[in-house]
């Protein structure tokens, strides 16, 4: 290897592989602290989308960051992002009834919703799924009927 | 660690000193004694003072005090010169309803207690009467002590109903007629299953005599136990509260500690939130099999971390402690305790309840040059007391009281002493010298209100200040909620009441008692922890092939010959509890009245 | 022609044992000394009559050669040994009879008759004739020297009271109000001259508080200088009066050595120690600075206790003194380590130690060991990896950035 002053020393490879090799370095490093945004090629990627903090909080999609946060969501925001998701969903709605009413075409719309695939559920998902079925279970059969005497303990004394 | 015990000592300490002979037996059995006569003592104060009305209301205060004199006063006599260390193993606390446990103020707390809660409503019954300092007719109250002689330790929980009176047939006032709602169906499942436990306790001396129902491969292990317990407490729409356990106690190792020290070959049933998470879980009838599993936590010994593979063998100590709250017309929820805050000048919700608390455990763990004189003097006090929870007034000079008459120079001595010491004990806690034995209120947070909530910090935030016992530093391990997540949680929460009780029971081998293996039990039974009256709705199914077990048990235990032998330790005659006793009242119990 | 011969002697012989011979011979030496003296040789026969004459004058001629300086010396050799043993045998018998002397000593006249009543009656002539004697001592040694020849027929006893004599004759009183060390220094009184000499001389008197007989001890010490003519301090002793006190103001002297149990003791009948007998302790007064208490708060009340203790001894286990009030009592060498303020070792009761048993939460840090390990091996395979590359990389490197016509060069 030629030395750092030699004349003969290859300048622009060696720099460049070393830059290389840090930059990488340093994008796997990132990669695996999970600050990397997902590819734009990526499904969940948000490229080209409207960025709102306020939207992804209300979806719960920011990335934790740590146990302190300074993004908040007030109240009054929730309810209008609430309401302009609803309105969405109703103009889609209304493109669907006139794109179906201009072609005149039959076309199963709801197959093509269901195949969208839904992200992969996680493990507190789950969980939450199913105490939300219990709960929905207990308080159906919330009413039983006591035919018993019931139970009496102790009598009329201080013990 | 600061200091490393060695293994021969080891080996003495937490194995050949437990071994139960008739030494270790005795001491058991007077410790058992002077905790069944405490009981009867505090029992007949609250008595005299609220039903007959013969004396005088006893505040809560003074019953703390009252109680705690009466034990060392006993302890006095017992076991003089004999053994090294004897003393209170519980301060004696008295909860009412949701309070669930650590409520023993001083006598000095009295007033800033009072001013401090003057906006707790009414409503919070335990809560507002508690900050009153006096009971009142409808409180369920739970007085809870204990006394170790030589660290052979008994504890005793029971729980009373405090009634409005009338005037009986022969004249004694009577209670006007049993407790009834959601109380009345906790205080019943409570006293059940404390029977039916001591029942199952004594049959694994005999296994062979356990119901088939019940019998799982012929042994007592902790999945019964607490299968148990949760079918009694589903019947009555209750719910184990959490810390309620019943485990095996040893030599000066009976669960004081728990939260602090992370005690090696822990062998016992605790209920935690996790357990009503995983019962939840397995209600909902999906495959729930890889659902409810927890991976076990790495961050604790592994013999430290209560399991219920067990199986309870004849020779040991056990204490039963079970807690239970009524969920019967609140929304289906999870019970936790919220720890109730110090007077810290920070702003409170007004109905939030405000207060210190009384005892206190040391942490041996833990070493640091004090600062103060004071505080060094207190920590030499409290390091000669032991390692059972401790109270300030214990360490004052005018301590034990003379319950026949007490003095009021005697009480204003130990509120000088306090003042010195309350100083003192700041600087010790800072450290975390020593830890406060936390006041705790029974919780129901909706489960509806935990299954929405965001938790971006997951399983991250912790709580350091709660004293969880090891592997069970995330409350809801399932749903990834951390003990602070929780904690914020709670303002959503609606308080419950709690029932309580509590004994210790040494399973004797037929070599101690020479003749048949025995139960014996040191606290609480039938002698000083009557049940009240109560009446309850709901009543145990008896076509269920497993209740049917819980009667079959209960029966035997009933049959002196040929059913479950169980003894009961009987408290001291020679005390004269009927002895009255006149408090001096201070002045500002005059206004409040 | 013969091969040996001797060149000194010019002689010749026959065989080599011959010469050999002839070399050892005194006549050869004395002819190399004549040589190098550059004479003549001398032949045989001369040097053979030569040494007969030299062999009978000698006598005479190195007895006169001896006279003159050695047997001066001899004889004064033997004078001082003389003297020197007489004057031992007199320091015995003055230490012997010391208590005797003292109080004999004003009385000198006494002295003598008591001296000449126990001699014999020879011993008694010569007594008579030594004062006489004795003044020409110096001048004559030889007559000295038969002198002493006679002496020696003495007894040691006869010798050491004559000797006795001598110096009582010799002797100079010196009044309690003269200085020891000053010649002709009068005082008032008594005390003044102990101030004079403590104050100019430094003569320190020990232990005043147990001294009785202070003008005991005064007298006994000018009697010491006065008649022994013995400085106080060392064994000199000098001719005269004048030549000790000269002797004990150049070496400053002045004072009464009080170190070893010999030097007590030879003033001990002055002093009353009897009150010390009682408190066992002071018997270390003489060191008692040296010691510290190690415990700071029992030493202030360690003289209080002192009346009441118990008749125990004391004693020093090399570390400590352990005095019998139950102080111990450390040497001040070892100061730095009674001077550390540890800590005081734990005790766990039974219930603390239990608990510290049970507990099984550990406060390091626990590294995983195959995590570790794995760590580890991903760490050297990325070095060996960096190597690599580098080397192979070095391999495409291009020595030689410009073109260069080899043929051009």
């Amino acid at each position: 290897m030629p030395s750092k002053n030699s004349i003969n020393r290859p300048k622009q490879k060696i720099n460049l592989n070393r830059k290389v090799h840090s930059l990488s370095k340093k994008r796997t490093e990132r990669e695996r602290a999970g600050l990397l945004k997902p590819a734009r090629s990526h499904e969940t990627s948000k490229s080209g989308q409207i960025k709102s903090v306020a939207i992804d909080l209300y979806k719960g999609e920011l990335p934790s960051t740590g146990p302190i946060t300074n993004k908040t969501l007030s109240k009054k925001r929730a309810k209008k992002i609430e309401r302009n998701l609803k309105y969405i969903e109703q103009r889609k709605l209304l493109v669907d009834v006139q794109k179906k009413y201009e072609d005149g075409m039959e076309v199963d719309s709801t197959a093509a919703l269901t195949k969208s695939k839904a992200p992969k559920k996680t493990q507190i998902a789950k969980v939450k799924d199913a105490l939300f079925q219990a709960l929905e279970d207990t308080t159906s059969t919330g009413l039983v009927l006591e035919n018993g005497s019931g139970t009496t303990l102790g009598g009329p004394f201080f013990p | 660690m600061a200091l490393a015990i060695s293994h021969e000592d080891t080996q003495v300490l937490l194995h050949d000193k437990n071994v139960l002979q008739d030494s270790v037996l005795d001491k058991y059995r007077s410790a058992g004694q002077i905790t069944q006569t405490a009981l009867r003592f505090v029992a007949g104060l609250i008595n005299d003072s609220y039903h007959k009305g013969s004396s005088a209301r006893v505040a809560i205060h003074d019953l703390c005090l009252l109680g705690d004199s009466f034990m060392d006063t006993c302890l006095e006599s017992s076991f003089k010169n004999k053994v090294a260390e004897r003393g209170i193993a519980h301060p004696t606390t008295i909860d009412i309803d949701e309070i669930a446990s650590g409520w023993c103020p001083e006598v000095d707390d009295a007033d800033q207690l009072r001013s401090a809660n003057s906006g707790v409503p009414p409503e919070a019954s335990g809560s507002y009467r508690s900050a009153d300092g006096y009971l009142a007719p409808g409180d369920v109250v739970k007085i809870t002590l204990g006394v170790h002689i030589d660290g052979y330790t008994t504890q005793v929980s029971h729980t009373m109903v405090v009634y409005p009176t009338e005037a009986g047939a022969d004249g004694n006032a009577i209670p006007t007629g049993p407790l009834l709602g959601n109380k009345a169906d906790a205080y019943a499942a409570t006293h059940i299953a404390m029977e039916t436990i001591v029942s199952l306790l004594a049959s694994a001396l005999t296994p062979e005599k356990l119901p088939r129902a019940l019998a799982s491969n012929g042994q007592v292990t902790g999945h019964l136990i607490r299968t148990v317990v949760d079918t009694i407490a589903r019947t009555y729409r209750c719910c184990v509260v959490p810390g309620s356990k019943v485990r095996r106690v040893r030599r000066f190792l009976a669960g004081q500690n728990e939260g602090i020290v992370a005690e090696r070959e822990y062998k016992g049933v605790a209920w935690f939130e996790s357990d009503q998470e995983a019962a939840m879980l397995q209600k909902s009838a999906e495959n729930t099999k890889d659902l409810v599993t927890v991976a076990p936590s790495k961050r604790a010994n592994v013999s430290a971390v209560p399991t219920d593979d067990f199986v309870v063998s004849p020779g040991e100590v056990y204490v039963i402690d079970l807690q239970m709250a009524p969920l019967d017309g609140l929304a289906p929820g999870l019970v936790t305790l919220e720890n109730v805050d110090n007077f810290s000048g920070k702003s409170h919700r007004a109905d939030q309840l405000v207060a210190r608390p009384g005892a206190y455990v040391r942490d041996f763990a833990h070493t640091h040059i004090l600062k103060l004189k004071t505080s060094r003097q207190l920590l030499t006090k409290i390091d000669r007391q032991g390692v059972y929870p401790i109270k300030l007034s214990h360490l004052s000079d005018a301590f034990p009281l003379d319950v026949a008459d007490v003095d009021a120079t005697q009480l204003a001595a130990l509120s000088k002493d306090l003042k010195s010491y309350r100083l003192g004990m700041s600087e010790i806690l800072n450290n975390y010298l020593a830890v406060p034995n936390p006041i705790r209120i029974a919780k129901c947070i909706p489960w509806e209100k935990i299954l929405k909530t965001a938790n971006p910090t997951g399983t991250m935030g912790s709580d350091a200040t709660t004293r969880a016992l090891p592997g069970q530093e995330l409350p809801l391990p399932r749903l990834g909620i951390s003990s602070l997540k929780l904690k914020s949680l709670l303002k959503h929460s609606v308080s419950v009441p709690v029932v309580r009780e509590s004994c210790t029971v040494v399973l004797c081998t037929a070599d101690v008692t020479a003749g048949k293996p025995e139960l014996l039990r040191l606290s609480g039974g039938s002698k000083t922890c009557q049940p009240s009256w109560v009446h309850s709705k709901f009543e145990l199914d008896q076509s269920d092939a497993f209740i049917q077990g819980i009667f079959q048990l209960a029966q035997l235990s009933k049959d002196k010959r040929f059913g479950i032998a169980i003894r009961e330790t009987q408290p001291l005659k020679k005390q004269n509890l009927a002895s009255s006793v006149s408090i001096p009242a201070p002045t500002q119990d005059v206004d409040m009245a | 022609m013969s091969s040996y011969t001797c060149n000194s002697c010019t002689l010749q012989f026959p065989t080599g044992m011959d010469q050999r011979e002839h070399m050892k011979s005194d006549w050869h030496r004395y002819n190399l000394k004549r040589r190098v003296a550059q004479l003549p040789p001398l032949d045989e026969t001369t040097f053979n009559s030569k040494v007969k004459v030299l062999s009978e004058q000698p006598q005479p001629e190195s007895n006169r050669q001896m006279t003159k300086k050695e047997l001066r010396r001899r004889e004064k050799e033997a004078l001082l040994e003389k003297k020197k043993q007489l004057l031992e045998m007199a320091r015995m018998n003055i230490l012997r009879n010391m208590g005797e002397h003292s109080a004999e000593a004003e009385k000198p006249e006494e002295a003598k008759e008591h001296g000449e009543a126990s001699a014999t009656n020879s011993a008694d002539f010569m007594n008579t004739q030594e004062p006489v004697k004795n003044l020409a001592k110096q001048e004559h040694p030889l007559e000295e020297a038969q002198e002493s020849e006679q002496e020696e027929q003495l007894t040691p006893d006869q010798l050491a009271e004559r000797l006795m004599e001598e110096k009582l004759a010799n002797k100079v009183e010196i009044p309690l109000n003269t200085c020891l060390f000053c010649p002709k220094r009068e005082f008032t009184s008594f005390e003044e001259n102990l101030d004079h000499m403590y104050r100019k001389h430094g003569f320190f008197i020990p232990e005043q508080k147990y001294l009785v007989d202070k003008e005991g001890l005064v007298k006994y010490l000018s009697e010491k200088i006065g008649l022994g003519n013995v400085c106080l301090v060392c064994s000199y002793q000098g001719r005269s009066l004048e030549a000790v006190r000269a002797h004990m103001l150049s070496k400053n002297h002045c004072r009464i050595p009080y170190e070893t149990e010999d030097e007590r003791l030879e003033i001990c009948e002055f002093y009353d120690f009897s009150s010390t007998y009682a408190e066992n302790n002071q018997a270390t007064s003489g060191n008692d600075d040296e010691w510290e208490d190690i415990n700071s708060d029992e030493a202030e009340d360690l003289d209080d206790e002192d009346e009441e203790v118990p008749q125990e001894y004391l004693y020093n286990d090399g570390v400590e003194l352990h005095l019998p009030t139950g102080v111990k009592v450390g040497h001040r060498s070892l100061q730095r380590y009674y001077r550390q303020n540890l800590k005081p070792e734990t005790v766990l009761s039974e219930g603390q130690g239990t608990v510290m048993a049970a507990e099984t939460r550990h406060f390091a840090t626990i590294f995983d060991r195959k995590q570790v390990a794995t760590q580890k091996k991903v760490w050297q395979t990325e070095v060996k990896d960096k190597k690599r590359d580098d080397k192979r990389s070095a391999k495409f490197i291009n020595n030689q950035p410009h073109y260069r016509d080899q043929l051009l060069q």
